[in-house]
């Protein structure tokens, strides 16, 4: 193939194109001066599966608009938004009492504890292989209620750190499924937790405005 | 020609103009009207969680942090214990600007308020998050933290030895960042929301 | 070698043309190309820290989200406008065919913005930043830049208005609506009436047609102008020119909140930009033809003409982030892509492999006619293009396929996040050694800058 029109135009971009260091005047100029008119368009038609792609595009605009428009209302979001009722306060009410304290146990306790409920070292205790969260189950409950300050020896290893209290961001069920959770994971066997314990131990205790300390509890510290 | 050139300046107005009311008026004058009603919070911020709140946009947290939560068809955000329901446009009346963030390097905050209430946690985290999370990429904000010595409030962070800055130092968290975990702790979407269904 | 007595080819003496444009163009492009290798220190410093948090960790002014923002403002509002501006100027003259009118107001214009965009990004590092993705410079700083584009806006009319000619080539499109668009989305971004929610809303409008109906017409009417002009053929459909521009028009302005997909928004909001956005297929489509059938059979002259390398480049980037933007807006598809890095490598192919890579092209055409010297060497054009291809390609097929599965891995509640975190490393030190073979190459090309404009100074005074 060789076009001899396009050979010419290979030819001149080349001109185009500075080679090493030379700078050879003529060469330069030729580079500067030669170049094609300004652009103009041609005038071909469009190739006929243009026009066809965009019926087609447009056909599925008003299937996309029908099918997720909604209603032209600022409190209309996707459907199922609606329907898992952003109403509700504190959902994940469905599923086992391990699938319930799973979810509280990933939204509130993963930070410190860590996924895989082996803390951090020096800083959280691990509830992995804990016999304070397999032990009694009404100390366990009492420590999430109210928190847990100052020093404490899990698995031989000393923290002195301080937990939260969580009786007034979870209810008893809240606390009774996370409760059971931790106590049958990572190799843990404890039994489970149920609301009405935990309701019972919130009663005993309702008056207390600080964390426990592991003394208090009776815990190596 | 001069007639196509007119022709051409509507064109580029009248498409400018559809996409202006389209996608930012109207939908800016319609959730205007969206107000928190009856029981439901959320409630103003403090002056303090303000303050903070500055320091967030000032380190530009929103970049690796969003503040939303999306339904379960979007996302596991429910699934991950991010929160408890989806969040809507009355959660963020009181936001400006409004950090709903685009990425997610690291978790979501919209709830971070009731996830992790320990002033103490999130005064370790901020001053090298590597204290607290093993692994994470965060970066340290240490000019939120002064060493003892050169600022005095009676009140010391409890570093691991691999962290102080030097050994036997102590650190104490500044104002700055005791304002920051103030508004970090405000994030909290446990309230009800009304006048959807 | 071949004689040339003949006289030029084109229709009329572009020496006159190129000589007016030549100091306010020289300047705004030397001045981008500052802001390029500033924000690409950025860009790297940036880019180790998400694999080495406390690389710098102690200095405030360069932590992450400060750094971040500073690079994007970096390359946005310096390098990528002042090279928009720039390319703007010359354009418009070449295409009435008169000299730029009134072309040394534009020297004002590079003044302006300059002290804008230093200002704006110091600002940034001392940590007064606004929080708007996109908008982060604080005000007043923004009212330098309006100042600054009013010379732009007169200079191009006026020489519009003084054309040799009647009809109107369709980079002249591109270029008219760009200067109306940018101010008028600029001024309304910046009006201190958003709150909430539809804050969200105004900050993804604007945020996605800064490039949509900023840089994008602009990198079009380069791309409508270079391909022919090099190629030596008209282009190849006026029709499809007119639907190209027409849809972008209409379609463009309306992407952006699908950016908010999940999120507090209304489902007709997410909706209509969803739909927009694959609406986009059409003034792609048709742009991508236009293109090709211009190039086709002339492929050859890839090796040739640096330009045409670099413009092609980013031509068919275009093509590529524009169809990969439309699928991306699709519910489904953002169920996994959104929060993700498929974003970032998303909009780098926008803003690297389409634009700036087209703005190269344009640059390696206009500098060498304005200053009236050739490219010192060319194998620094050779390096420039393959170091930089090279790095944004392994940029945006890293972090697209990384992104993908940290998507994925997010929406499987039994992965930890930390788990997640981990899994991400290789792909961010990818994205760092990619930085750096693109940082190579902004050296590279600097370099040659330096030394074109010291012969053109040569040649000037000799």
């Amino acid at each position: 193939m060789t076009d001899p029109r396009h050979e010419k135009e290979q030819q001149k971009h080349r001109l185009n194109e500075p080679e090493g260091d030379e700078i050879d005047v003529t060469r330069m100029h030729l580079g500067l001066t030669r170049e094609h008119g300004e652009p103009h368009e041609g005038y071909e038609p469009m190739p006929l599966w243009l026009p066809t792609l965009i019926v087609g595009l447009l056909v599925w605009a008003g299937y996309y608009i029908g099918r997720y428009g909604g209603t032209f209302d600022a409190n209309s979001y996707d459907p199922v938004t609606i329907e898992e009722g952003a109403g509700s306060g504190n959902g994940a009410s469905q599923g086992s009492p391990m699938d319930r304290g799973k979810n509280v146990f990933v939204s509130t306790c993963v930070s410190c504890h860590q996924t895989n409920g082996e803390g951090v070292p020096d800083q959280y205790p691990p509830l992995a292989g804990s016999s304070v969260v397999t032990g009694d189950s009404k100390k366990l409950v009492q420590i999430i209620l109210h928190g847990l300050n100052g020093p404490l020896v899990i698995g031989g290893k000393r923290y002195d750190g301080s937990m939260p209290a969580w009786a007034g961001t979870l209810d008893d069920a809240q606390v009774a499924d996370v409760s059971t959770y931790i106590r049958k994971s990572w190799g843990n066997k404890g039994d489970e937790v149920t609301p009405d314990q935990v309701k019972a131990i919130r009663a005993a205790t309702s008056g207390r405005g600080q964390p426990w300390t592991a003394a208090e509890l009776g815990l190596p510290h | 020609m001069m007639s196509r050139g007119i022709l051409m300046f509507f064109g580029v107005l009248a498409t400018y103009i559809s996409a202006l009311f389209g996608i930012n008026l109207i939908p800016k004058f319609m959730l205007e009207r969206v107000r928190p009603e009856g029981t439901m919070l959320p409630y103003a911020y403090t002056e303090q969680e303000l303050r903070g709140r500055r320091v967030y946009v000032r380190e530009g947290c929103v970049y690796c942090h969003s503040q939303q939560i999306r339904a379960k068809q979007n996302g596991s955000d429910m699934e991950r214990g991010w929160g408890q329901r989806p969040t809507v446009a009355q959660d963020y009346v009181h936001d400006s600007p409004v950090l709903l963030g685009t990425m997610r390097t690291g978790p979501d905050l919209a709830n971070i308020g009731v996830r992790q209430p320990s002033d103490d946690w999130h005064l370790k985290h901020l001053y090298n998050p590597r204290i607290t999370s093993p692994g994470s990429i965060m970066p340290p904000y240490p000019w939120l933290f002064m060493k003892q010595g050169e600022y005095d409030r009676g009140m010391t962070l409890d570093l691991p030895q691999e962290f102080a800055p030097e050994a036997g130092a102590q650190v104490i968290p500044t104002q700055e960042a005791l304002d920051l975990v103030a508004y970090l702790k405000s994030l909290k979407r446990n309230y009800k929301v009304e006048g959807l269904k | 070698m071949p004689q040339t007595g003949t006289a030029a080819p084109t229709e009329y003496d572009t020496t006159e043309v190129d000589r007016s444009t030549r100091w306010p163009v020289t300047v705004l492009y030397m001045s981008a190309l500052f802001w390029l290798l500033v924000g690409t220190v950025f860009a790297l410093i940036a880019s180790i820290k998400m694999h080495m948090p406390d690389f710098l960790g102690d200095y405030a002014f360069l932590t992450f989200g400060r750094i971040r923002s500073a690079h994007l403002n970096a390359v946005i509002y310096g390098w990528s406008s002042l090279g928009t501006i720039a390319t703007l100027a010359w354009l418009v003259a070449r295409l009435a065919r008169v000299p730029l009118r009134g072309g040394i107001a534009l020297l004002a214009t590079a003044a302006l913005w300059n002290l804008g965009v230093l200002l704006g990004v110091v600002q940034i590092m001392a940590g007064n930043m606004r929080g708007s993705e996109w908008l982060e410079i604080p005000t007043p700083i923004p009212v330098l830049f309006l100042a600054a584009f009013v010379p732009v806006i007169w200079v191009s009319l006026k020489t519009f208005a003084q054309r040799k000619i009647q009809s109107t080539y369709v980079s002249q499109w591109y270029l008219f609506g760009a200067t109306f668009w940018f101010p008028a989305i600029y001024v309304v971004a910046y009006l201190p009436v958003y709150q909430g929610v539809p804050q969200a809303a105004m900050n993804w409008w604007f945020a996605h047609n800064v490039l949509g109906i900023w840089f994008t017409p602009i990198g079009l009417a380069s791309a409508y102008y270079f391909i022919p002009k090099i190629v030596g053929r008209p282009i190849y459909s006026y029709y499809l020119s007119l639907l190209g521009f027409w849809a972008l028009a209409l379609f463009y302005n309306w992407n952006g909140s699908h950016h908010l997909v999940g999120g507090p928004v209304p489902t007709w909001l997410m909706t209509a930009s969803i739909t927009a956005s694959v609406m986009m297929v059409i003034p792609v489509a048709a742009v991508a033809i236009n293109h090709h059938m211009t190039m086709k059979g002339h492929f050859s002259l890839l090796k040739t003409s640096p330009t045409l390398r670099f413009i092609v480049f980013g031509a068919m980037s275009y093509t590529g982030v524009s169809l990969q933007g439309s699928m991306q807006a699709l519910r489904n598809v953002a169920q996994i892509t959104h929060f993700t890095h498929h974003t970032v490598a998303h909009s780098h192919m926008g803003m690297y492999a389409f634009f700036t890579m087209t703005l190269f092209g344009a640059m390696y055409y206009i500098l060498p006619r304005i200053l009236r010297v050739e490219w010192p060497s060319a194998p620094a054009i050779r390096w420039h293009f393959w170091l930089t291809a090279l790095g944004i390609g392994i940029y945006v097929v890293g972090l697209t396929i990384g992104g993908f599965f940290q998507g994925l891995a997010l929406n499987d509640p039994a992965r930890s996040f930390q788990s997640i975190t981990d899994e991400m490393i290789p792909y961010l030190e990818l994205r760092s050694v990619a930085g750096v073979l693109i940082a190579i190459g902004h050296v590279v090309f600097a370099i040659s800058c330096v030394r074109l404009l010291k012969r053109a100074r040569e040649g000037l005074f000799s």
